[in-house]
């Protein structure tokens, strides 16, 4: 488990995100550079989460920060500067997973595409250890990438972030209210998969061509799946 | 404070938010944990989220571990999209803040003006010097303003003393200049001696100067 690791936030003696933001915006490239340094982790860590492969992580946060760059003129000092990496990240996250989308089905994955799923780095004991074993691990990441996007950004930034409902409202421009139903129904759902995907394994490893094509944990009633 | 409809169906709906403690209010979550302790099913469901939740968190990539840098990559892209203008390669952000380590473009209008502005500010004293009428050229305290005749009004009278070069141009009177003319009739009155004033003794720019040289302009 990542523990939600709030902020990378600057000591008391380091220039705020604000001072830096306006010094960027007066043509200050260090500044700047100082400011992807002190919140790329930030912004990788939601996009890893957020999205399946590493490569495309890294172009995701890579593209928030050039997304902040461009608009930087236009920031809004009464808001912090996280809240609106944040929202870049996740919009960006959803918008890959929704392009992704049609092109996974881990059902329909052959024996040299399962081999590509995204399985815990062993040399790093954090996550295998708490997991029972690498099947394990990568049966549950099927179970989060199946899990809608929208879903999947609320319960990362919950989970992994350790942000208020409010805070991801603000982030997801949502209500406080909706926030906390997709958290309800993403964690719900994930379970629900967790316990399909546990049976299917149990069952053998024929199970899946006799189930149809997983459809996506988006939180209606999708019979695309029995098609 | 414990409501008696507060049953198996409102727990379980509630199940998941009170896992990850946002539920909304406190009362919500003592009738919840209340409910639990007496509901042996309904703990059965909170374990079974419990443990779903447990492995949602454990799933999560540990990015802490690996090695990131960003700057690299997207000031490569700032700079092939002449978004920043390369001046001088920075790749270690220190504790300063100075400004100027490179040009953006896309400087606020506002941000432009101001530099135009200081910029007009700094060259007001030169431009001034260059372009202003002799005029406004105050020699100093104690010195009577060159008033508008146009002989005065060519004359820097600090240049003509001190015989410092000049940018301005000389003084010119007829065909000859203000100094050239003084030597000629300093020339004429010592070869004749009654012919008026000693004009040695005039100051330069004192109007009995010029009565001198228009009476010798006269003759």
């Amino acid at each position: 488990m990542a523990e939600p690791s709030g902020t990378e936030a600057p000591r008391s003696d380091e220039p705020s995100d604000h001072d830096l933001i306006r010094c960027a915006q007066s043509g200050d490239e260090l500044a700047f550079a100082t400011l992807v340094r002190r919140h790329e982790r930030r912004a990788y860590r939601v996009a890893r989460n957020m999205v399946p492969g590493r490569e495309d992580a890294l172009d995701l946060a890579q593209e928030a920060f050039l997304r902040v760059f461009r608009s930087l003129d236009r920031f809004d000092f009464r808001h912090e500067f996280t809240t609106w990496l944040y929202r870049i990240v996740t919009n960006l996250g959803i918008d890959h997973l929704r392009k992704r989308r049609p092109v996974v089905s881990t059902s329909n994955m052959g024996p040299e595409e399962d081999a590509e799923i995204d399985l815990p780095d062993a040399s790093v004991p954090n996550p295998s250890e708490r997991l029972e074993s690498l099947e394990t691990a990568a049966l549950v990441r099927k179970c989060i990438d199946n899990l809608a996007p929208h879903f999947r950004a609320v319960l990362t930034l919950r989970e992994l972030e350790g942000l208020s409902c409010i805070a991801i409202a603000e982030i997801v421009g949502a209500t406080h209210v909706t926030v906390r139903w997709r958290l309800h129904r993403g964690r719900k759902l994930f379970q629900e998969e967790w316990a399909r995907q546990e049976r299917l394994r149990d069952l053998g490893p024929d199970t899946d061509s006799e189930t149809g094509p997983e459809s996506p944990l988006d939180g209606s009633n999708n019979d695309a799946g029995q098609a | 404070m414990n409501s008696p409809n507060y049953d198996c169906a409102d727990v379980r709906q509630n199940l998941y938010l009170f896992l990850g403690g946002e539920l909304d209010s406190t009362e919500q979550m003592a009738e919840t944990e209340k409910h639990l302790g007496q509901c042996p099913e309904c703990r059965e469901e909170l374990t079974v989220a419990k443990r779903s939740r447990e492995l949602y968190l454990a799933a999560a990539v540990d990015t802490d571990s690996e090695e990131l840098d960003l700057w690299p990559g997207i000031r490569s892209r700032l700079y092939s999209e002449q978004i920043l203008e390369p001046r001088q390669a920075s790749n270690a952000p220190g504790p300063s803040l100075a400004v100027g380590r490179s040009t953006l473009r896309r400087l606020a209008p506002w941000t432009m003006a101001a530099a135009a502005a200081a910029a007009f500010l700094l060259a007001l004293p030169f431009l001034r010097e260059q372009f202003a009428s002799p005029t406004s050229i105050d020699s100093g305290p104690g010195t009577p303003p060159m008033v508008a005749d146009p002989i005065e009004h060519d004359a820097p009278k600090a240049d003509l003393v001190a015989g410092k070069e000049s940018r301005l141009r000389p003084v010119l009177i007829g065909d000859e200049s203000l100094i050239e003319r003084e030597q000629r009739l300093l020339e004429e009155q010592r070869r004749d001696p009654a012919s008026g004033a000693n004009v040695l003794d005039t100051h330069p720019f004192d109007s009995s100067m010029y009565d001198v040289v228009n009476q010798r302009r006269l003759r």
